[in-house]
């Protein structure tokens, strides 16, 4: 809302500068965003209208805050009219078929008016308040319109079939020309107001061409009435069509004020347009207003605001807005509410209204919150631990959108069997499908780096993923998500760090499996250790590997990159180790090696198993040294290095004793293994 | 055996004498006199050793074996007195890489939020994204016709279902689950179909924060938020509230800090223009249709909330211009924080 200030100095005469109007208006709840200078209408405020309060969509509301802020005076304008003789209900009549859709509606005659110009003044504020003057009967349209929030439409009554006024919904198609030459086929979900040959008016919206005001115009129809918001709102939407009037009737106008502006624009055309204002007025208005009233106790207000509200203060503030006071007592205050104000209905809001303009930074701030243990939140602390982990490993976090690539939908359906979630209104920016992984977004991800120029590249993303579960039911899953240049295994070796780091009781098993999107014989399934799952199927939590050469091609990746998948809901379940301290072991350990050399398809694990099975006594650690194939070792074969650690935990072992145990072990595991010892 | 062992001696003096780079003088130690050298390797080979000889042998190694750990003493002296200084390392060169990965700014400035409010008694809740009706406007006290209900203004999947466009669905979901005192936040991701630009996403972070207590008051709002621009900004942070209007809060007001980038006074700031505040964020009273939706005692029992955009904190603090680099992934960003 645009206002000039010298407009608002009409109803209230603070003496304050623009900037200080400004910030009054804005510590009193009417932000005011912008102040210029209009070459034309001097200062202009341009005020944000909060959407409880479209009455302040009208300069007379403005005002009436500003008294309230200020202490200023507020004054009405005068809406004394002198009336003619002739009776407007003998020149035309008003007939409202769907009350539900206009609750009220008048219609006033003024005779003899002289199309013209405007004065000056009114075309100033006009300018300032940023529309364009036309002629005197339009111009004061307009003008009531900005001035007391209140749509009014000026027919030229002479051109009106009958001088008949009828609203009603629309005909399925039926046609009308706008004034902007805007052809309309409406429905009957569309208001029109009708005279007995058709449309006339969008009604709320725009009025059509044929009954326009002209400079022939003599006797003018004036309407002014209040339409419901969301049928206006619909059918501006429906039709594209929009102007002040809807955008003012969407969200409410005064029922009382639709008679007072009314009777303003008449004075004023009889003023300015030289016209005759017939007696009376035609009103239909299917149920009178009545006036809400609202008790507010003095305590409450206090008790809510942390600090003491003088009673004379609170009445002054409350009747400053235009409420009524009925009654008052010690303990409480009475009012009945302006029909402007329908936002007023309970106690709370008059608590807001004394609140705001007393202003807030009269209320001290007064901490009264008592020490508390915040609970812990398990779901937090997990993100916040797994993200650790993965800076730690040199993985930096991305950020993708919700929305996911249709390729992504098709390529890395891992999590559900239903089709993803989708948007029924995407914009046009974006994917319309929701995601059900993270891979293809932090792909896409992966793949903008990469043409940035980027090499080894290692991005995670640690957020929801969307599951369609049939019947319209979904689940909304934590997952942890990698994309690693560097390849399997150090994909791998994240996820094993990953586990280590949020603390697992077991460490998390690795299954060769076939996974959708990933390469066949480098892709695994992850699982809980222990038993928590993993060999047995069923288990699985996690993916881990190197995507296939199809879908890096499909997403333009250069060198397959590795990823991971991992649900991090089912992390954050699964056991975790009881950090207990173990003593340290007072007696020093003796290391020995072993190389074996075993078939080539001999995977680790079984290797590891066999061994773990064989570990003679006072052995404490097992480990991996490497595996090696090619020369010297014949085609076929591999190399296994393993090395043992033998510790007891009550004498220091003799070499002799640690060298029978091993070279036992070493000769079990050869024979268990089909396997033959190699020199070290 | 004690020949073997004389010829080493000979092997090890002699290869000793010819290193002439503290390089070498290291090779040199690895191969004789490390774990797996060769007087390791002769020491284990006792076991080969006649019994008679043992004695004899045994004490020829450790007379060997102080020799050469004496002479190595005496040629990395040497080195360091002169030779050293000639091949001395380039210690201005950088470090050995150890790259660590960057935690998202969104993330950091998430975890400066918890951090702070954690400080004040305040747990973290956490909600579904996907909504019903219900959480995201009615218990929020938003009427059925209000125009952020369009499709224009929220995403839906269906009749019933939509993508929260606020984190105060987590208030209702809050209150539901348990009995008052409550004080919590709530952090998380939202979505609104905005037309993309520098300021606007159609995925956003907000963090949302509720306290619900007997005698909580609009002065204890003004309090908490207050040491909570302080812990964010710096001490000397200043507070103003101005009367706003949101549907789940009343009385509701729109909070200012000081502006914390503002240098000196009269110094065009870029990020508060010069007007010397900034805006962080909606809060107020909780509406009393908002308590008495879930059931709580809205007599009894006040409460305030606040809702701040996580985005906008972020692009305050640090400087960031537009909003689109926070789900564009570029490195060239991410490894800034």
């Amino acid at each position: 809302m645009i206002v000039p200030t010298e407009w608002l100095s009409e109803y209230v005469e603070t003496g304050l500068s623009a900037a200080e109007i400004a910030e009054r208006l804005t510590f009193a709840g009417l932000a005011v965003e912008g102040m210029e200078e209009d070459p034309v209408a001097g200062p202009v405020l341009e005020i944000e209208v909060t959407s409880n309060r479209p009455d302040c969509y009208g300069v007379l509301s403005i005002a009436r805050e500003l008294s309230a802020a200020t202490g200023a005076p507020f004054r009405m304008p005068d809406l004394e009219l002198d009336e003619s003789e002739t009776r407007a209900e003998d020149l035309c009549a008003v007939e409202v078929l769907d009350p539900d859709l206009c609750p009220r509606y008048t219609a006033r005659v003024i005779e003899d008016v002289k199309i013209g110009p405007s004065p000056e003044w009114m075309q100033k504020r006009l300018e300032g308040a940023g529309l364009r003057p036309i002629n005197n009967i339009v111009d004061i349209t307009n003008y009531v319109l900005l001035e007391f929030c209140q749509p009014l439409h000026a027919f030229d009554a002479e051109l009106l079939t009958d001088s008949r006024i009828i609203v009603r919904r629309a005909v399925d198609k039926e046609k009308m020309t706008l004034l902007d030459d805007k052809v309309l086929e409406m429905t009957s979900e569309n208001l029109v107001i009708a005279d007995p040959g058709g449309p006339v008016a969008l009604a709320g919206i725009m009025g059509g061409l044929e009954s326009e005001v002209r400079s022939a115009t003599k006797t003018v129809l004036l309407e002014s009435a209040q339409f419901d918001r969301v049928n206006i709102r619909r059918s501006s939407r429906a039709l594209g069509a929009s102007s002040d009037s809807s955008f003012r009737f969407e969200r409410g106008v005064d029922p009382v004020g639709v008679e007072l502006a009314s009777r303003r624009a008449a004075k004023l055309m009889a003023e300015l347009a030289g016209g005759r204002v017939a007696g009376g007025l035609v009103d239909v208005w299917a149920a009178e207003w009545q006036a809400p009233e609202i008790t507010m106790r003095f305590s409450r207000l206090d008790k809510l605001m942390g600090h003491h509200y003088d009673s004379g203060d609170v009445t002054r503030i409350l009747e400053g807005l235009g409420l009524k006071r009925t009654h008052r007592d010690a303990a409480k205050i009475v009012l009945t509410v302006p029909p402007w104000r329908p936002d007023l209905e309970r106690e709370v809001d008059l608590i807001e209204e004394v609140a705001r303009i007393h202003g807030y930074d009269k209320v001290a701030a007064m901490p009264s919150l008592k020490v508390a243990l915040p609970a812990r939140n398990e779901l937090v602390e997990t993100l916040r631990s797994a993200r650790r982990v993965m800076n730690s490993l040199g993985y930096d976090e991305a950020m993708t959108d919700s929305f996911s690539d249709p390729r992504g939908a098709a390529h890395f359906h891992l999590w559900a069997d239903a089709e993803p979630l989708a948007l029924v209104n995407p914009t046009s920016q974006m994917h319309a499908g929701l995601r059900d992984s993270l891979l293809p977004n932090l792909l896409a991800a992966k793949k903008a780096n990469q043409d940035a120029g980027r090499e080894d590249i290692t991005l995670f993303e640690a957020a929801k993923i969307y599951l369609a579960k049939g019947d319209g039911a979904h689940e909304e899953r934590p997952m942890l998500a990698l994309v690693d240049d560097r390849g399997f295994f150090s994909a791998k070796g994240a996820v094993e760090a990953l586990g280590a780091g949020l603390g697992l009781a077991e460490p998390l098993a690795f299954a060769e499996a076939t996974v959708p999107g990933l390469k066949a014989r480098l892709s695994a399934e992850v699982s809980l250790g222990g038993g928590g799952g993993g060999r047995e199927g069923g288990g699985r939590i996690g993916v881990v590997g190197e995507i296939a050469s199809e879908i890096a091609s499909a997403y333009d990746v250069e060198s397959a990159p590795a990823v991971v998948e991992i649900d991090l809901a089912a992390l954050m379940a699964a056991p975790k180790r009881p950090v207990r301290m173990e003593a340290l072991p007072r007696f020093p350990g003796v290391r020995r090696d072993l190389a074996l050399v075993v078939d080539r398809a001999r995977s680790w694990s079984a290797i590891e198993e066999a061994a773990r099975a064989e570990l003679g006594d006072n052995a404490v650690g097992l480990e991996l040294v490497n595996v090696y194939e090619g020369d010297p070792i014949p085609p076929g074969r591999k190399s296994v290095a393993l090395s043992v650690l033998y510790r007891s935990s009550e004498r220091t072992l003799t070499t002799a004793e640690v060298n029978s145990v091993h070279d036992e072990f070493s000769r079990r595991l050869c024979e268990k293994l089909d396997g033959e010892m190699r020199g070290v | 055996m004690l020949e073997k062992l004389e010829k080493l001696r000979v092997e090890a003096l002699e290869a000793l004498e010819t290193a002439t780079t503290s390089q070498q003088v290291e090779e040199w130690r690895v191969r004789y006199l490390s774990r797996a050298g060769e007087l390791r390797r002769a020491a284990s080979a006792i076991s080969e050793v006649p019994s008679e000889e043992k004695p004899t042998y045994g004490k020829a190694l450790n007379e060997l074996k102080r020799q050469l750990i004496e002479l190595h003493k005496e040629k990395e002296e040497r080195l360091g007195e002169a030779g050293f200084v000639a091949e001395a390392l380039d210690i201005t060169l950088p470090g050995t890489s150890r790259r660590i990965g960057h935690v998202h700014p969104i993330t950091r400035t998430t975890d400066e939020l918890i951090e702070a409010f954690a400080r004040l008694g305040f747990a973290v809740a956490d909600g579904p994204e996907i909504e019903d009706c219900y959480h995201n406007f009615d218990a929020l006290n938003i009427p059925p016709e209000h125009p952020s209900r369009d499709d224009y203004d929220t995403f839906y999947i269906a009749e019933d279902s939509l993508l929260r466009s606020q984190t105060s669905t987590v208030q209702i979901r809050v209150m539901e689950s348990q009995e008052p005192p409550v004080r919590v936040i709530a952090p998380g991701r939202c979505f609104r179909p905005d037309t993309v630009d520098a300021t606007h996403y159609y995925c956003f972070h907000q963090i949302e924060g509720l306290a619900v207590e007997e005698g909580v008051t609009f002065g204890d709002l003004k309090a908490t938020l207050t040491t909570f621009a302080r812990t964010l900004f710096g001490a000397g942070t200043e507070t103003r509230f101005r009367p706003s209007f949101f549907p789940f809060t009343e009385p509701s007001a729109e909070m200012d800090v000081s502006c914390p980038f503002c240098t000196s006074a009269g110094d065009q700031c870029s990020v508060c223009k010069g007007v010397g505040w900034v805006e962080l964020g909606g809060c107020g009273m909780v509406d009393p249709n908002v308590l008495d939706a879930v059931g709580y005692d809205s007599e009894k029992y006040t409460g305030w909330a606040f809702g701040f955009g996580i985005e906008r904190l972020c692009m305050m603090k640090y400087g960031i211009k537009d909003i689109r680099l926070f789900f564009g992934n570029d490195l060239r960003f991410l490894e800034q924080f």
